[in-house]
């Protein structure tokens, strides 16, 4: 094997005993071969942290959400040409009314002064979407994927023709959301044959494989559910490492939910322990970042009052 | 049923044949900011971003039939890296991806991390196009290879070997930095 499939196959973890020793003897008895794996593991380290944070725009993720959701639920979307045909009427008919509205604003106000006349109807025809609850697509069910046809976009527009998702109803995540934290990729590791309610032996199982395959969210979710079945064990600290590492993971995946669930969980521990003080700041931060993420902390913000008093 | 506890693709044949809104639901939150951050790094600008992935959302439910075994991320992000490209092709101006829509780190813009994670992300942007995709899809979207080979139409092994170069190519750009750091 070459150095570099070694070093492929030891960034992937795929090398078998043979090849570790292979690669080992090799990193011993060439310094630039193994100053270059130290820095292809710097880089690795680098890239599993260092995925763009972009701004998620939550409002509206949950607007899409609701509306395919309601599709799914009415079955419309397989409704065919009745239930495209009705979208676009009903486009057509709110783009009409619109249309006319701005148009009679126009002529209303025809002949005052001419800075409002240029720019109310303009504010007029953008604002009035902001009524429309759902997002009215108008994508043909039988398009592939390569050849469809843009939908229109319902979504509420500001001023400046941007789509303002803080017009749209917040979200809020853990009002429909499931009991368990929500995964991802569960197949890659085995997911679903991981009951939340069996042995703790298959849940630790089912974390080294998660851990072996980098699969934060994975790992996150089982670490989760280990440490509060050690917590209602009052086995406080394994309860505390599972949940620490459930944290890390979390920030890793970047998934709040599961930073706000572990945090709260980790001051419940530390509650139980008696460090007061911890489980108050643990709280607070589930609470915090439950707000600053438009998620329901309810059951955090109660335990942090139950505290305090 | 416990919906969290399913495989993607179970929860994919309930919508598909059951039409579950619930399994919709927990499988859209499986991968909407995923997919959404995918598509802003494709698009490059939020408008942009949300369009495609409104698209994008709307058809995985209308084509929901045409799916039948194998991976649901693959399945998924092939029609998702299809709409961007069809989305980028319409455009007539490709709009450079803005730094504005980065969250700031919370890390002093000094400090040795910050600089080599901005250098990291220069060093991707520099990367020939299939190398930064099989990286990107790997390290930022979190697919297996398997996934990242089927969603790029190209074989395991390939997908492995992109990545791979992709990482050194990084290394050797970085690696002046990593020394002075030493």
């Amino acid at each position: 094997m070459t150095n570099d499939e070694l070093l492929a196959g030891f960034l992937d973890r795929s090398l078998n005993e043979d090849q570790l020793i292979e690669f080992e003897a090799r990193k011993q008895a060439q310094p630039e071969f193994a100053q270059e794996v130290n820095e292809m593991l710097t880089v690795e380290n680098l890239l599993m942290e260092s995925a763009p944070a972009a701004s998620v725009p939550v409002d509206y993720l949950s607007s899409v959400e609701h509306a395919v959701a309601a599709k799914v639920a009415a079955g419309s979307a397989s409704g065919g040409i009745l239930s495209t045909l009705a979208s676009n009427v009903w486009t057509w008919i709110t783009g009409a009314a619109i249309i006319a509205a701005g148009s009679y604003f126009v002529i209303s106000n025809y002949g005052s002064d001419n800075k409002s006349q240029s720019a109310t109807p303009r504010v007029a025809l953008r604002e009035a979407p902001r009524t429309q609850p759902d997002l009215k697509p108008s994508i043909t069910n039988d398009a592939a994927p390569n050849s469809l046809i843009m939908g229109d976009r319902s979504v509420p527009q500001n001023g400046s023709g941007n789509a303002a998702p803080n017009r749209i109803p917040s979200r809020i995540l853990s009002q429909n959301a499931p009991s368990q934290p929500i995964t991802a990729n569960a197949n890659d590791v085995g997911m679903h044959t991981v009951n939340a309610d069996g042995a703790l032996d298959g849940l630790l199982k089912d974390l080294d494989k998660c851990r072996a395959a980098r699969d934060h969210v994975q790992c996150s979710h089982i670490a989760l559910t280990i440490g509060k079945k050690y917590s209602k064990q009052n086995a406080f600290s394994q309860a505390e490492q599972y949940l620490n590492l459930a944290l890390i993971e979390a920030q890793a995946a970047r998934l709040v939910e599961f930073v706000i669930e572990a945090n709260g969980e980790l001051a419940v521990v530390a509650e139980n322990n008696g460090r007061i003080n911890d489980a108050r700041q643990l709280y607070q931060k589930a609470v915090t970042l439950g707000i600053s993420n438009g998620i329901q902390t309810d059951k955090w913000s109660k335990a942090l009052e139950a505290l305090d008093k | 049923m416990t919906y969290t506890l399913l495989s993607d693709e179970e929860l994919f044949a309930l919508v598909r044949d059951r039409e579950d809104e619930q399994a919709y639901r927990t499988l859209y939150r499986r991968y909407d900011k995923r997919l959404y951050s995918y598509c802003l790094r494709a698009m490059g600008n939020p408008d942009d971003a949300q369009d495609v992935f409104q698209t994008i959302s709307l058809t995985v439910f209308d084509k929901r039939r045409s799916f039948v075994d194998g991976s649901f991320a693959a399945w998924l992000f092939t029609i998702t890296r299809n709409m961007c490209l069809k989305a980028l092709r319409s455009r007539k101006h490709k709009v450079e991806f803005n730094e504005e829509f980065i969250v700031p780190e919370e890390e002093s813009a000094h400090s040795q991390d910050f600089l080599l994670k901005r250098a990291l992300h220069t060093a991707i942007a520099e990367l020939p196009e299939e190398f930064r995709e099989a990286l990107e899809l790997r390290y930022f979207d979190d697919l297996s290879y398997d996934d990242i080979a089927l969603t790029l139409s190209i074989t395991v092994s390939l997908a492995k070997v992109r990545v791979f170069r992709a990482k050194k190519l990084i290394t050797q750009k970085l690696s002046p930095i990593l020394d002075e750091l030493k």
